[in-house]
């Protein structure tokens, strides 16, 4: 299923480039792994990004340079032989309802996440998990989970907000994003999330700035650290 | 060990992937000598205009030729030519330093590190000729064009960065990488 809300394309040359910071690295990355069309893209980029190398003038290496990777080459096939480690016993992710709707590229971080935070409440039916990820200084990145029914209330962003549906899906009043869908709202766009019914409504959300809630449950917004 | 290769006008595409194919099969060295001739000097450029000091691009040479010996075995010459696939495996490996930096513990399995998803190995075909028309096009483009492009991947400067470093609106840097990518589009598109 192809994907109806895409990766602008100024993120795609970003992603292609490197100059994006690591969250919004593995977000591109996750919609990429959903989306063909994106990906195709993408490789275009990285397609420019590779006859750039190639048509820069060459800077000499040390004339030791090759040598010193042989031999290093040599010792790390003799250290690998020693320490082929045997697989883990079990994956985390496949017995675990979040862990097995992630796309490979999320899988790591979210294992890695849950040992140093728990899930919290943010408002009644809406969790989340932060993210152990480097983001900038007033940035986070979260997985939330949201319940049928239940959304975040209306808020609007100090910077933006970037959020990929990984599983189910929400409606908003810009229209309906399911899996693979990558929503972006900056300070402009006032919203209110609701996650339909039925198969579990999963999104990674990366934020500039936190989150501005606007109506009532401006309390809610002590909850989140803002 | 000759340096021909780097004399030579251009390098014959076809040849780079031999090379990395003889490197996967046998681990044939000769091969990777002139893989190293070839990528090492070029990748050093890359770093040093990314701001790496000469020592520490030739350090991170190492560790990108070094993945190119181990990885061999993926690269995939219908879907990508040996210099884009380098340049990605130079990429991540630097996307990964400044990680290191932000996160001393980083888990070095971290999926962001690794190559991204590549295309659909059917939709690229007639590889060398591909190449060829893309350099030509990127060769071909208005010069306020390829200063972008140059900004965005050799100093791997975001969009926004470039707006200010350059003085002019952020919406302007994105229609001109537009137009730049729509003329490379196109060219690419037979081969699509
Ligand atoms: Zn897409």
């Amino acid at each position: 299923m192809t994907p109806a809300h895409h990766v602008p394309f100024d993120l795609l040359v970003e992603r292609a480039a490197g100059a994006l910071p690591p969250a919004m690295t593995m977000m591109v990355d996750a919609h990429l792994a959903l989306c063909a069309e994106c990906r195709a893209e993408h490789a275009l980029c990285e397609a420019v990004g590779g006859e750039l190398l190639d048509g820069l003038e060459p800077v000499p290496m040390a004339d030791d340079g090759l040598d010193r990777l042989f031999a290093r080459i040599l010792q790390d096939d003799e250290g690998n032989e020693a320490a082929d480690a045997p697989e883990p016993a079990a994956l985390p992710w496949v017995d675990d309802p979040v862990g097995m709707r992630l796309p490979p590229v999320l899988r790591p971080v979210w294992a890695r996440s849950r040992e140093k935070a728990r899930w919290r409440t943010l408002v009644p039916g809406v969790r989340c998990l932060d993210l152990d990820l480097p983001v900038g200084p007033e940035g986070s990145a979260m997985l939330l989970h949201i319940d049928g029914g239940r959304g975040i209330p209306r808020h609007t962003h100090r910077g933006r907000e970037f959020t990929l549906v990984l599983s189910g899906a929400f409606n908003d009043e810009r229209g309906r994003f399911a899996a693979g869908d990558l929503s972006i709202t900056d300070d402009s766009v006032r919203h209110k999330p609701v996650a339909e019914p039925g198969e579990m409504c999963l999104v990674f959300a990366v934020l500039d700035a936190p989150v501005r809630l606007t109506g009532a449950l401006g309390i809610v917004q002590r909850l989140m650290g803002g | 060990m000759t340096n021909s290769v780097e004399t030579a006008p251009a390098i014959d595409r076809e040849q780079l992937a031999d090379w990395v194919e003889a490197v996967a099969a046998r681990g044939d060295r000769p091969a990777f000598a002139e893989l190293f001739a070839y990528l090492a000097p070029r990748l050093k450029a890359y770093l040093i205009r990314l701001g790496a000091g000469p020592t520490a691009a030739e350090e991170v040479v190492q560790d990108v030729m070094l993945t190119i010996w181990r990885k061999a075995a993926s690269f995939d010459r219908r879907q990508a030519s040996v210099t884009t696939w380098t340049f990605t495996i130079a990429r991540n490996r630097r996307i990964d330093l400044i990680r290191r930096e932000q996160r001393p513990d980083l888990d070095p399995e971290e999926p962001a590190l690794q190559p991204s998803p590549a295309p659909a190995a059917d939709r690229l075909v007639d590889e060398g000729r591909r190449d060829e028309r893309l350099r030509d096009a990127i060769r071909e483009l208005p010069p306020e064009q390829a200063e972008l492009l140059q900004l965005a991947f050799y100093e791997g400067k975001s969009h926004a960065e470039i707006a200010v470093l350059r003085d002019i609106p952020l919406g302007t840097v994105k229609s001109r990488m537009r137009l730049a990518f729509n003329r490379l589009r196109r060219v690419m598109e037979p081969y699509q």
